[in-house]
């Protein structure tokens, strides 16, 4: 089983373009469960039901079995035009949050003994309210850090922001790789140094995610950008990067931030 | 996943993210809307251009001159059917014929103003007398028929004639202005030495000029 939280910014286009790479032979399922709402229905053109809400009241609670609780779940998963599988949140911050709530009893423990490769969407969380349900269950999480070049003194505020949230999931969670989208005005290298010197030892790898707003504009629902066209631009090649290092464990070959 | 019930309803999720494509029908749709609406305006305003070309006067003429190919122009004009106007491409059969009437720069040419024949026909004299200024009756044309009154110690002679020209300048500083009539040639003497004329505008009755491109 493997687990992946993503947690911080962009989370949703970065699950999107992370499943969209993950290898062929995984299977891999998108599980929305940003309390702040879902948006991945609206942007894959799909309803927005069957959501969270609806598996987590349809899943007994008294259910044992992870395999009857897993049905439920995949009967209940949305496939997406774009080739998408996956659970959204509600709409609307409060249902969301509940059902993340009440999908830590039932739901996560089932996916996380599934054989699936679940991309858990944590969205942009207060570093006092994570779920640790979904952290514990995951083998890796992926904190996702934006860089605003409008400003360096405020991007440095962010930042320790960012070492914040580092620290509190270093608590819990078992392997932390840090993606920094962007490269202006600080070099993601000395990101990610700033916060392994900060929280040592807490970061196992970290990456780089390019700033393409065409491809995030794609996944969001925009037409007119072709399948193979996509595939070059570079936050999906820099997200194959990170799908790889995500899939094969931290053996494998890791992207160096300033690498894309 | 060898379970069968954990199989996804839709199958597995495969690879790769297929964008949302163009709405190519959509497209076809406004492009054809598109060429339709121009076309449309195209018509329209070609519609509303039915400027046709016509014959006009560059420069003053006077009556009985002959048209010369440098006193005519073609210009566009939009014009309803109804207007009198001679078509462009007949200029060149207006070169030659005589204005009947005096043709104002700018003014556009209509067949009516124009003869073939010269003003002063075969048998006939132009003589200019002197009238005094406010003895001109008025309604006094080029080409209204008029009859010459000269006054006798019996009785006052009376010739008929035709106005070929009208006097240029109305205001003479002593008060006399010229005339020229065309008469019987031979009235053209006695008219001629007649120191005191007088002009009675009678009934029109025919244009002579008219009367020759009717004949011609």
């Amino acid at each position: 089983m493997t687990v992946v939280a993503i947690v911080g910014d962009c989370t949703t286009t970065t699950c999107v373009a992370l499943a969209a790479v993950w290898p062929v032979d995984d299977e891999v399922l998108v599980l929305e469960a940003d309390p702040s709402g879902g948006s991945l229905a609206g942007w894959l053109d799909t309803p927005n039901s069957p959501s969270l809400a609806t598996i987590v009241a349809n899943v007994r609670a008294g259910d044992s079995r992870h395999d009857e609780a897993m049905s439920t779940v995949w009967a209940m998963t949305q496939r997406s035009h774009s080739g998408i599988s996956f659970v959204s949140a509600p709409l609307r911050s409060l249902p969301a949050r509940r059902a993340i709530e009440e999908a830590s009893i039932a739901v996560v423990p089932a996916l996380a003994a599934g054989d699936t490769v679940v991309l858990a969407d944590l969205g942009r969380r207060d570093p006092t309210d994570l779920p640790a349900s979904i952290l514990e269950a995951a083998t890796t999480t992926l904190v996702v850090h934006r860089q605003h070049a409008a400003s360096a003194a405020a991007e440095a505020v962010r930042l320790d922001r960012l070492v914040e949230l580092v620290e509190v999931l270093a608590v819990s969670a078992h392997d932390i790789v840090l993606a920094i989208v962007g490269s202006d005005p600080f070099d993601p290298a000395e990101i990610a140094q700033h916060v392994d010197t900060s929280v040592p030892g807490a970061l196992a790898d970290a990456a780089t995610l390019a700033d393409d707003p065409l491809t995030a504009a794609v996944i969001a629902g925009r037409a007119g950008v072709s399948a193979s066209r996509l595939r070059r631009l570079p936050l999906m090649r820099s997200a194959a990067g990170i799908a790889s290092r995500l899939a094969l464990g931290s053996a494998s070959a890791l992207v160096t931030p300033g690498a894309s | 996943m060898t379970d069968p019930r954990m199989t996804p309803a839709d199958g597995p999720s495969g690879r790769g993210f297929q964008p949302v494509s163009r709405r190519r029908s959509r497209i076809a749709l406004g492009v054809l809307l598109a060429a339709v609406a121009i076309g449309g305006n195209l018509f329209v305003y070609a519609s509303l251009d039915n400027a046709a070309p016509a014959v006009q006067v560059v420069r003053d003429v006077p009556a009985g001159e002959q048209l010369t190919a440098d006193m005519l122009r073609t210009v566009d004009v939009d014009a309803d059917s109804t207007v009198n106007l001679v078509p462009g491409d007949q200029l060149d059969s207006l070169v030659g014929t005589y204005a009947k009437v005096r043709l104002v720069s700018g003014s556009l040419v209509t067949a009516e103003a124009l003869q073939p024949m010269p003003l002063v026909s075969a048998g006939s004299s132009v003589v200019a007398i002197q009238v005094g200024e406010g003895t001109l009756p008025i309604g006094v044309r080029e080409r209204a028929p008029i009859v010459l009154v000269i006054p006798g110690e019996v009785e006052p002679t009376s010739i008929d004639a035709r106005v070929v020209g009208l006097p240029v300048d109305t205001a003479s500083a002593i008060g006399i202005q010229s005339l020229s009539v065309e008469v019987d040639a031979n009235d053209a003497a006695t008219v001629a030495a007649a120191d005191d004329v007088r002009v009675v505008l009678v009934e029109p009755t025919g244009d002579p000029g008219a009367r020759q491109d009717g004949e011609s």
